[in-house]
């Protein structure tokens, strides 16, 4: 269970979280959403200790989230970051197997168990076939595929991932969820994500919290609770629609207005929209 | 008497007044070793000397008092010191030049810049170059710069002193001389081959040089080793480390083995100047001592 | 076919060492044939120069190229995976001007003690690494922060040499640009065997943290959040390199060229994993410096081109190669 307490955190003077608390609870899985700079992924790094916050505290079992061990703090959560650049072009395989360095305090080769657990974590994200390959070679979608499996290997009991999603296509992006499904409530890990996939957070989530644009809370709960058409515009200004069921929620964006001469068919004869409005 | 008539006497006079002058007002005119044609009003009083050898000699020639200035590296005699520099030889300061007014430069060859000859011609200062190249090239030196400071008697008298040296060590040399190494620099290692000064001295004396052909070669380890000197001569520039340090790690070398490695005063060998004689005489002595004995 | 390459790293490095150990050998201004050179090694024969020649001088020249191109090679891969830069140079960390300043100010303050040259050299890159790695601290020391760093206090350290070098008169001038130059001939004997323990001890523990150099490529933020103490690590890891280049630079002057190319070529070759790129790029760099050295010493006998010059010419085409042959594959 981690605790949050009264945090506040400000970026070049500029506060970013204000009186934050939160409590999580282990086996939770809980979306962390909100407009661009509104503090997502400052939250994340608070979580882990990567960052001291100036108010309040971040607790875990252990202790306070920054003073603990870069190591042990491995021992206890995974981080999928975006997007990696890879200069140096390692396979698959290996750069999978070096989530295993906080378990074997890395100095050791990897056993048979340790490969065996890679190439596991590699059939779970639906890369194993790409194992040989180098990762210069990969395409966005499949390194971030990568570096999910390369979280799984760390074989911690929380998950942290922030935007991990945003380069899949939407089979793979299904399939991603499906995965963080059994995770969370199969194997009982505790998942904090950021995502802007609204209708992904509804259907996946236990929790939602949603921030808004100068990092105050929004709303925190069940994700029906939490998107509502009104929440949502007040923290992207978008205006939505929502289809609550019983068992599912989905969230359709309004259409855009249509350009006059949008339309194919009429391409062309309309006056006044020359050269505007382009491909439908 | 009728030939001390007044005019007659006033003639005289005033010839006897004017000889002295013409005299001294005869234009001097010489080829430089570099077959440049240099000519001057007449001996030169403000001599600015770029060359440390040809300011040694132009004060053996007692003609130190016509120096006008020298360079960084002029330091014999020690009263050549009390003279103002104007810099390195090969980049002399151009103001602290035209301080000094000087009617002649000298420049060398070898050792000086030619873009400061033609800034010199630009400036119409009179140039002479040296470039002595061998024994009798140094004694012409001697010659051309007793001409041009006006102290022939003296020069004539070094080059007799320097031509008696030399033929007293061409008779004493003997006939089987040791086979030589003339080290210049040991590290790294520069050899003096036979093309150059030393080696001519070094022939004098009846001294066989272990590097042939070549002015000053860059030797390793191994060729050292191959060549196994009987005498290693090293006339090294102060700043370079000891000579022993290096060649006593290759006890193989029979130089070491028997004690043959002498460490001569480098500017008596290499500077084209009065001290060649002295260079000369200490060469002679070491090449003799260490001749193999005649069977 | 490629995966048994991989596989057979070991043996194939082994035996570009041991063929470039016999070339450099049978190299030099004495004619020697390789059955001569068995010979000599192996019973004690032949005449007295011979002798001397194999076992005092080639034999040293050999090892000691050996040590600083397996040295150069070794911190050259360590500094491109902490950099994050697949061309870091050990040299581009100002390790190189801070060596070459140390030597100079040892030739202008005359100090003459024994091995003043190479002493000073040490101290002279230790100094600019610590200089590099302080002035680096503040903001975090990240990777171009470092190189931001290092070629700053590079830049300063040349000009001051440069000054120093116009001040200094003619020959220890000729000397300390010989030295600068990059030369083998000159190491003071009897530290062969200090600097050979201390680059053994500092090459294992290098190999140790092999994962630890894996990970750091990947960034220092997720190496951090992969359990990495990256302040910690780095300076344990900049410490054994420097300690290694310095070595190298007070041995051996300025070899450019091993510490870049070869840890990138045995890369090209055999994978970035550290566990067995460290091993390759050692005994690479070794064969590499000690077949440039051999080439440096016979090519225009008797006089010594500086090795670094060597380095470089045939450095650069083998690199270009490499990287059109492989970019192929």
């Amino acid at each position: 269970m981690i605790r949050l307490q009264a945090l506040g955190f400000s970026y070049n003077g500029r506060p970013l979280l204000r009186q934050l608390d939160l409590v999580i609870p282990a086996g939770d899985l809980l979306t962390v959403m909100g407009p661009n700079g509104s503090g997502k992924s400052t939250l994340l790094r608070l979580l882990r200790g990567r960052l001291q916050p100036q108010q309040g505290q971040v607790l875990w079992p252990e202790g306070e989230a920054h003073r603990l061990s870069r190591l042990r703090m491995a021992q206890l959560v995974a981080v999928v970051p975006q997007q990696l650049e890879q200069p140096f072009g390692f396979p698959v395989r290996e750069l999978v197997a070096m989530g295993l360095y906080a378990r074997r305090r890395g100095l050791a080769a990897p056993g048979r168990r340790d490969w065996l657990l890679v190439d596991e974590a590699l059939q779970r994200c639906d890369v194993g076939h790409l194992a040989g390959r180098t990762c210069a070679r990969l395409s966005g979608g499949e390194l971030q595929r990568v570096l999910l499996a390369r979280a799984l290997v760390q074989q911690t009991p929380v998950l942290l991932l922030d935007e991990a999603t945003s380069q899949l296509d939407m089979g793979h992006r299904d399939r991603v969820a499906l995965l963080l499904q059994q995770l969370c409530y199969g194997e009982g890990k505790t998942i904090i994500q950021v995502s802007h996939d609204l209708n992904a957070a509804a259907q996946l989530s236990r929790r939602v919290l949603l921030l808004s644009a100068a990092g105050q809370v929004l709303a925190l709960g069940e994700p029906r609770q939490v998107l509502t058409a009104e929440n949502i515009r007040r923290a992207y200004g978008v205006e939505v629609e929502i289809l609550a069921e019983a068992d599912s929620l989905r969230i359709l964006p309004r259409p855009l207005p249509a350009w006059s001469g949008q339309s194919l068919s009429a391409a062309g004869t309309q006056a006044g929209s020359p050269g505007v409005g382009g491909s439908a | 008497m009728p030939c001390l008539s007044r005019p007659f006497l006033i003639w005289w006079l005033l010839a006897l007044w004017w000889l002295p002058a013409a005299v001294a007002a005869t234009p001097l005119t010489l080829v430089d070793d570099l077959g440049r044609r240099v000519e001057l009003a007449g001996p030169a009083c403000r001599i600015l000397s770029l060359v440390p050898s040809v300011t040694e000699t132009l004060f053996a020639l007692g003609a130190g008092g016509k120096l006008v200035g020298r360079t960084d590296f002029c330091t014999y005699p020690p009263a050549a010191l009390q003279l103002p520099s104007v810099g390195a030889y090969d980049n002399p300061n151009l103001e602290a030049v035209l301080l000094r007014r000087p009617d002649l430069v000298i420049l060398s060859a070898d050792m000086s810049n030619p873009a400061a000859l033609a800034r010199f011609e630009a400036l119409r200062l009179p140039v002479y170059i040296v470039y002595p190249r061998s024994l009798d090239g140094v004694a012409r030196q001697f010659e051309q710069l007793g001409r041009l400071c006006g102290r022939e008697a003296a020069a004539a008298g070094l080059g007799r002193r320097f031509a008696a040296v030399r033929q007293q060590v061409a008779r004493q040399a003997p006939v089987l001389g040791p086979r030589v190494l003339l080290c210049v620099m040991v590290e790294p290692l520069i050899v003096a081959g036979d093309e150059t000064l030393m080696g001519e001295m070094l022939r004098l004396c009846g001294g066989r040089n272990v590097a042939p052909g070549q002015r000053f070669p860059q030797w390793n380890v191994e060729t050292l080793l191959q060549a196994d000197p009987q005498l290693i001569l090293v006339s090294a520039h102060p700043g370079q480390p000891r000579p022993e340090t290096f060649f006593e790690r290759w006890p193989v070398l029979q130089a070491v083995r028997q004690g043959r490695l002498v460490q001569l005063e480098a500017d008596w060998l290499q500077r084209p100047g009065p001290r060649l004689i002295e260079g000369l005489q200490a060469l002679a002595a070491v090449v003799r001592q260490a001749a193999p004995v005649q069977p | 076919m490629r995966r048994s390459l991989v596989r057979a790293w070991l043996p194939l490095c082994l035996l570009c060492l041991l063929l470039a150990a016999l070339f450099s050998l049978v190299s030099g201004t004495l004619d020697l044939s390789p059955a001569q050179v068995l010979r000599l090694l192996l019973a004690p024969e032949g005449t007295a120069v011979e002798q001397v020649v194999l076992w005092q001088v080639r034999l040293p020249r050999l090892l000691l190229a050996g040590l600083v191109g397996a040295s150069l090679a070794l911190s050259g891969s360590v500094f491109q995976a902490v950099l994050r830069n697949p061309l870091a140079d050990p040299y581009l960390l100002g390790i190189s001007g801070g060596a070459a300043l140390g030597a100079v100010l040892a030739l202008v303050l005359k100090l003459r003690f024994f091995a003043a040259l190479p002493l000073a050299a040490f101290v002279g890159a230790l100094a600019a690494l610590a200089l590099v790695y302080l002035v680096a601290q503040a903001q975090q020391a990240s990777g171009p922060t470092l190189i931001l760093a290092g070629v700053m206090v590079g830049s300063l350290a040349t000009a001051v040499l440069l000054f120093l070098l116009w001040l200094i008169p003619a020959d220890p001038l000729r000397s300390a640009v010989f030295w600068l130059a990059g030369n083998l001939a000159h190491a003071p004997p009897g530290w062969l065997s200090w600097a050979a323990t201390g680059c053994a001890l500092c090459g294992l523990y290098l190999w140790r943290q092999a994962p630890l150099l894996d990970l750091f490529t990947q960034g220092e933020d997720v190496a951090a959040d992969l359990g990495v103490d990256v302040g910690r690590a780095r300076l344990q890891l900049f410490c054994a390199a420097g300690l290694l280049v310095a070595t190298a630079v007070a041995l051996a002057g300025l070899v450019g060229f091993v510490g870049l190319v070869v840890p990138h070529a045995a890369r090209l070759l055999w994978g970035p994993a550290h566990r067995r790129l460290l091993p390759a790029a050692a005994l690479l760099g070794a064969a590499f410096l000690i077949l440039a050295d051999a080439v440096a010493r016979s090519l225009l006998a008797p006089a010594e081109v500086p090795v670094g010059v060597f380095t470089a010419l045939i450095g650069a085409p083998l690199f270009l190669y490499l990287l059109r042959w492989r970019g192929q594959a």
